[in-house]
């Protein structure tokens, strides 16, 4: 399984945020523009686990990885590959 | 010896230790020197353009160094600064800048988008950004052209030094006004306590707005150590913290226990060095002793502290904490007031407690907030003044926290009086967040509660009821209080019932709405 944009986008917007009115481009900042808090970046990261099926050590759980959307991605597919 | 100003610290050490650094961010540093006269300039430009004395100032910044500037700055020129959080909404940025009469804000391009919504409705000079904007903006270039000097202004330590704001229950944010003389209290208890030396690098983990700041700013200028600023998005990311404070050689930090916490389960603590760190403190939550026992077994060279006081009275009463025993579940108590504080425990009848009876905890400091600006009606009701001599009551206070001085003689905090609640450190007034959803067009009845959220704190929950014959969903409620409330008092939910359960004296059942979330959503 790939990961894609538009499935985690919609992830944030309808289960953490509650609104999937709100815009998110890809390389938006995720915790600049206020979208996600500690709390929120940890119900993203297992959400993500589940999904693809993939475990993501406390080590890689860092702002380089999960900034933006193209970052996620960027991670996801290193993991998923490999 | 370092004079009686929030601003004293730095010039002493400017001339002193020109070359140490005060600030570090991200690898880049500005020294003693530095920032003495780059907050020089700015206190000159603030002049030039046309702010007076005890103006407010907004700063209105991500964590870098220009905040050191923009703080120094706004006091050098006998002004208040004013933290507005960057992730705070725009309708609270614009009461804030309305309540207290804010003509100047410190910012930064980054936040261009929200300083232009605010420019439409307020007149406003900008500093610090370089693009050219619907407001009157002054850049950094443009402030490095006034003179180094710092301006010659008559300035006593009873005048204001900032302004904080915080929920308030009636749905609007309060201010609470801090003088030089109550900051510099605090600032050298903290230096005091902590031992603060010259070669300490302290952590400002928490935003500006929160006043665990004024300890990471003032009480390391007291020693002339330095301030590690961490940015926002780094502290979201325990991994990336951990990081922060092994690249950083961190050896002190105040912050809360969520932080620790989560340090501790995801910050990949065990390829870390973390020698550095030689004094933790916490305050804003109590901290579950067999976590905080983990913590002190993990990081074995850090003593920890218990800090209690709400921002109105910084850092009243403190804990040295010992080695919590195993399996304890004691609560760690709150400590006995800090050095030059003095406390009394009071009833309903304002009437003094005895050992191990509960009641309000007052306090009396010369840390105490002057008051909470343009708000008489509050200011009536947050002191307690018992008679001193002569015509001058003391002045106390009233935290509403229930607390029990216990035999050993600290105070152990039982809970609230009202109805404030602890989001991960963040003070919320639950009332301020049904004020907020009832001003929705299509709800008829609000009411918020908390529930636990699996992380050792609390989460804000809603339930409404919808005006007859109203269309709209949770999503458009939401979206209602996004504009308005921080992110942290921002309800993780709504539900829109029919109705409302009530108790028999008629008041909505709120206890029995947050044991039916808790029961409904455990499955």
């Amino acid at each position: 399984m790939t990961s894609s944009i538009s499935n985690i986008r919609q992830h944030i917007l309808t289960d953490i945020l509650n609104d999937p009115s709100l815009e998110l481009a890809p390389e938006q900042d995720l915790l600049l523009s206020g979208m996600l808090d500690s709390v929120s970046v940890m119900r993203l990261i297992s959400w993500l686990e589940n999904e693809y099926q993939i475990s993501v050590p406390a080590e890689d759980i860092l702002v380089e990885h999960f900034g933006s959307l193209n970052q996620i991605k960027q991670y996801l597919d290193t993991r998923i590959s490999g | 010896m370092t004079g009686f100003l929030i601003q004293s610290p730095l010039e002493h050490y400017a001339n002193k230790t020109p070359e140490h650094p005060a600030l570090s961010y991200q690898g880049c540093e500005l020294s003693y020197g530095a920032l003495n006269r780059r907050s020089n300039q700015l206190a000159q430009a603030l002049l030039d353009n046309g702010a007076k004395r005890q103006d407010r100032i907004g700063i209105y910044m991500y964590k870098g160094l220009d905040l050191g500037v923009a703080i120094y700055g706004i006091l050098k020129a006998g002004c208040v600064f004013v933290p507005l959080d960057p992730f705070m909404p725009a309708d609270r940025l614009s009461f804030i800048l309305a309540d207290c009469e804010i003509t100047h804000i410190i910012s930064s391009d980054a936040l261009s988008d929200t300083l232009n919504i605010l420019g439409e409705k307020h007149d406003l000079n900008v500093y610090g950004i370089d693009v050219d904007s619907v407001h009157r903006g002054i850049s950094w270039s443009d402030i490095a052209k006034q003179p180094t000097s710092c301006p010659a202004l008559p300035m006593i330590d009873l005048e204001l030094g900032y302004i904080m704001y915080t929920s308030g229950s009636t749905g609007v944010p309060k201010g609470m006004m801090h003088t030089h003389h109550g900051s510099i209290t605090y600032a050298r208890w903290g230096a005091e306590h902590v031992g603060l030396k010259q070669k300490d690098r302290v952590a400002s983990h928490a935003p500006l707005h929160f006043d665990l700041s004024i300890f990471d700013f003032f009480s390391t200028a007291q020693a002339g150590a330095t301030v590690v600023l961490v940015p926002e998005a780094v502290t979201r990311f325990p991994a990336s913290w951990t990081k922060t404070i092994e690249s950083e050689r961190i050896s002190v930090v105040f912050t809360v226990p969520h932080t620790l916490m989560s340090m501790l389960e995801q910050g990949a603590i065990e390829q870390r060095d973390l020698s550095s760190l030689r004094w933790i403190l916490y305050g804003g939550e109590p901290y579950p002793p067999a976590k905080l026992r983990q913590l002190m077994l993990t990081l074995k060279g850090a003593k920890v502290t218990n800090v209690y006081g709400p921002a109105e009275a910084p850092s009243c009463t403190c804990y040295d904490v010992p080695l919590p025993s195993e399996g304890s579940n004691e609560p760690i108590p709150i400590g006995v007031v800090s050095r030059n504080s003095t406390d009394i425990i009071v009833d309903d009848n304002d009437e003094d407690c005895r050992v191990g009876q509960e009641g309000e905890l007052c306090i009396r400091s010369s840390t105490l907030m002057v008051g909470y600006w343009n708000r008489p009606d509050l200011n009536e009701k947050a002191y307690l003044f018992r008679e001193s001599f002569g015509p001058f009551p003391a002045v106390y206070y009233r935290t509403g926290d229930r607390v029990v001085r216990q035999a050993d003689g600290n105070l152990q905090f039982i809970g609230r009086i009202d109805r404030m609640v602890k989001v991960r450190g963040h003070r919320v007034e639950l009332d301020e967040v049904e004020s907020v959803l009832s001003a929705h067009s299509g709800v008829f009845e609000a009411v918020a509660f908390t529930v636990p959220d699996g992380f050792d704190s609390l989460k804000i929950i809603a339930a409404v009821t919808l005006v007859k014959g109203t269309v709209t969903d949770e999503a458009s409620v939401l979206r209602f209080a996004r504009k308005k409330l921080p992110l942290y008092a921002l309800p993780e939910n709504i539900e829109l019932l029919t109705t409302l359960p009530h108790n028999s004296s008629g008041k909505i059942n709120r206890k029995l709405l947050a044991e039916q979330w808790v029961a409904d959503h455990q499955a």
